[in-house]
């Protein structure tokens, strides 16, 4: 009976080709419909401003409008790369996200395994639920946080000073030196908590029976984190880190923007808050979208390449695509 | 034998896992001053004259307590006009951002919807490459979103990560069954949805509407790019101009000049204000997540990377 009854149901089906299609088609038609206004957003938001990638190679003029503009082949990124400062720009780019690469990126994952090593419940659900907060402080915010505590004068930097009787400080939240620190560790203060919520449920879906069985095998608390906690989040460390890796251009330029003073420039000027200031400020429209051109290309050549790389060490354990 | 061994090795831990508590759990503590300090320090100056400020005073607990700096902010109208539009750019954003993740995540998760790996190359394709800010600027300009609340409404942030875990979890809470039966019993989809798919995915869903929240609260970037008309600025934006004070005046310039809440507070040395502002304005997504929190487990996270 059953059998007969699926025999006649695949006969139903056209087996390929367009017709199979239109039949799915009709048949959920209620998800496609679903699906459309989404699909559509994202043409329209995502998909159609690549149309305008091409100003990159033309002199935009809002009146000629984006076909119509003449073309000026790499005029653009001849003018950037005969910038001076160009390297400069480049350079605050990548150290900023190495310097977040090599001390944000392992500080949920230590974090995460202090967390998940502690004995005490009370304390562990408390330092956790504690360290999420700063996580909801809006970066303008973090911003106002930063600029009034280490303000030399009126701030608790300004009362630590006094109290070790030192009266000529200087301001360091103007000095360029300090602006990596400051970048880097204050993301650490508003983000390490919140970042190891991965990590520590990636940590509780290891197997009880492997932590009994290396106990019986005498194995400390500290080598069982060695031998069977870190194998555990090592895909997903990968993973983190392949996509940390593919914002290596990207890094927090909306921050460094809040964050950038006339003094601080020569280290604070990244590639995205350039793009922005050329391109919208200043309106050079063809030479911003050149550079942010030049920013996405590398970026995506840099996915690939982190996750070619990934993808070989781990015999394609750990990829993204 | 092996079972009183095993007992054993439960009730006595090692000398090193005695010191490895007693290393973790200093680290935890310390971990709890590093993040509390700050806090409770803004906290405390918002409470404190804005003389004791100045005199610095104020290190821990308030100084001359008063409640002048939420006085001041009471009676100063941008602020509450940036509250009223960030809470109405955060709600109207909450709805379309939470209706896109449901229905892109329902049609990915079934599995002889034909459509599935067009969508998934289509929106993942989006994260790994983009046009740039200013194609971006230059589409959303010719379509008139520009200075008008539809330029924030309709920002063009989506996100596709929430997709992509509100998809797994769908696979692996909503058990497939159910929802055959429920198509035999002739619900259509859009009932499936609202009376299967969304109640047996609460969790995820509000923990990822609280992402959603969160978000668009904080944002400034998009608004401070296409917002001129101050009654239309959020107040990330409203507050940008006193948080950043120093900041450069090629900055301040395109806010218009000084803002007069700024210069009132540096007239008047009102210090205090500032702190004041950033607990205002930080209570919405704070309480946000107090609210949430029971939902939030960590094992949304955990879902999104098995992919």
């Amino acid at each position: 009976m059953a059998k007969t009854a699926v025999a006649k149901q695949e006969t139903l089906i056209p087996k390929k080709g367009f017709r199979r299609f239109a039949h799915n088609f009709i048949r959920d038609w209620q998800l496609y419909l679903m699906i459309a206004i989404p699909v559509i957003y994202i043409f329209v938001f995502s998909y159609l401003p690549m149309y305008g990638i091409q100003i990159s190679f033309k002199e935009y003029s809002p009146r000629k409008g984006i076909w119509g503009s003449d073309w000026v082949g790499l005029e653009h990124f001849t003018q950037f790369f005969g910038y001076y400062l160009w390297p400069n720009i480049v350079w605050n780019t990548l150290a900023l996200s190495l310097y977040s690469l090599a001390v944000s990126f392992p500080m949920p994952i230590v974090l995460a395994l202090v967390i998940h090593v502690h004995q005490g419940k009370k304390l562990k659900k408390f330092a956790q639920n504690l360290s999420y907060m700063p996580h909801f402080i809006s970066l303008v915010v973090m911003m106002g946080i930063l600029n009034s505590i280490l303000n030399p004068v009126s701030g608790l930097l300004g009362a630590f000073y006094r109290m070790l009787g030192i009266t000529q400080a200087e301001d360091i939240r103007a000095s360029a030196d300090a602006f990596r620190h400051l970048y880097i560790w204050s993301g650490i203060w508003q983000g390490v908590g919140w970042g190891s919520i991965l990590y520590v449920s990636c940590l509780s879906g290891v197997p009880e029976e492997l932590h009994e069985a290396a106990k019986l095998d005498g194995a400390s608390r500290l080598r069982r984190i060695f031998a069977i906690d870190l194998p555990t989040i090592m895909p997903t460390v990968g993973l983190m880190l392949i996509m940390q890796c593919s914002g290596l251009l990207s890094v927090g330029y909306q921050k460094a923007y809040l964050m950038q003073r006339s003094t601080n420039t020569v280290k604070s000027e990244l590639i995205s808050t350039y793009v922005y200031k050329q391109g919208i400020r200043t309106g050079n429209m063809s030479f911003g979208s050149a550079v942010g051109l030049l920013q996405s290309v590398i970026s995506l050549g840099l996915t690939c390449l982190a996750n070619w790389i990934a993808s070989t060490l781990t015999d394609g354990e750990i990829a993204l695509f | 034998m092996a079972k009183t061994k095993l007992k054993s090795t439960k009730i006595h831990d090692t000398r090193a896992d005695h010191v490895l508590d007693i290393v973790t759990g200093a680290i935890l503590v310390f971990l709890c001053l590093i993040v509390a300090y700050p806090l409770i320090y803004v906290i405390s100056a918002s409470f404190s004259s804005s003389r004791a400020l100045e005199a610095g005073l104020v290190v821990l607990w308030p100084v001359e307590p008063c409640l002048q700096a939420y006085d001041f902010v009471l009676n100063y109208k941008a602020v509450w006009v940036g509250y009223r539009n960030s809470i109405f750019y955060t709600g109207v954003d909450l709805v379309f951002q939470t209706f896109c993740t449901i229905v892109v995540a329902y049609p990915l998760s079934r599995r002889y919807f034909q459509g599935r790996s067009f969508t998934t190359w289509y929106i993942y394709i989006i994260t790994r490459f983009g046009a740039g800010l200013i194609p971006c600027y230059i589409l959303k300009c010719n379509l008139g979103l520009y200075d008008n609340i539809w330029a924030i409404l309709l920002s063009g942030n989506i996100s596709v990560s929430h997709m992509l875990m509100l998809r797994t979890a769908i696979k692996s809470n909503v058990p497939e069954d159910l929802l055959d039966a429920a198509r035999i019993d002739g619900a259509n989809h859009f009932y499936t949805v609202l009376n299967i798919v969304m109640p047996l995915t609460k969790a995820t869903l509000s923990v990822l509407a609280l992402y959603a929240m969160v978000g668009s609260w904080n944002e400034y970037f998009t608004a401070m790019i296409y917002l001129r008309n101050k009654d239309l600025f959020p107040l990330q934006l409203v507050l940008r101009p006193i948080m950043t004070a120093a900041s450069t005046a090629a900055q301040m310039s395109e806010t218009g000049n000084m803002p007069p809440l700024y210069q009132q507070m540096a007239d008047q040395g009102l210090e205090n204000v500032r702190y004041a502002l950033i607990i205002i304005s930080s209570v919405p997504a704070i309480a946000a997540y107090f609210v949430v929190q029971k939902a939030f487990k960590g094992g949304v996270m955990l879902g999104s990377l098995k992919g």
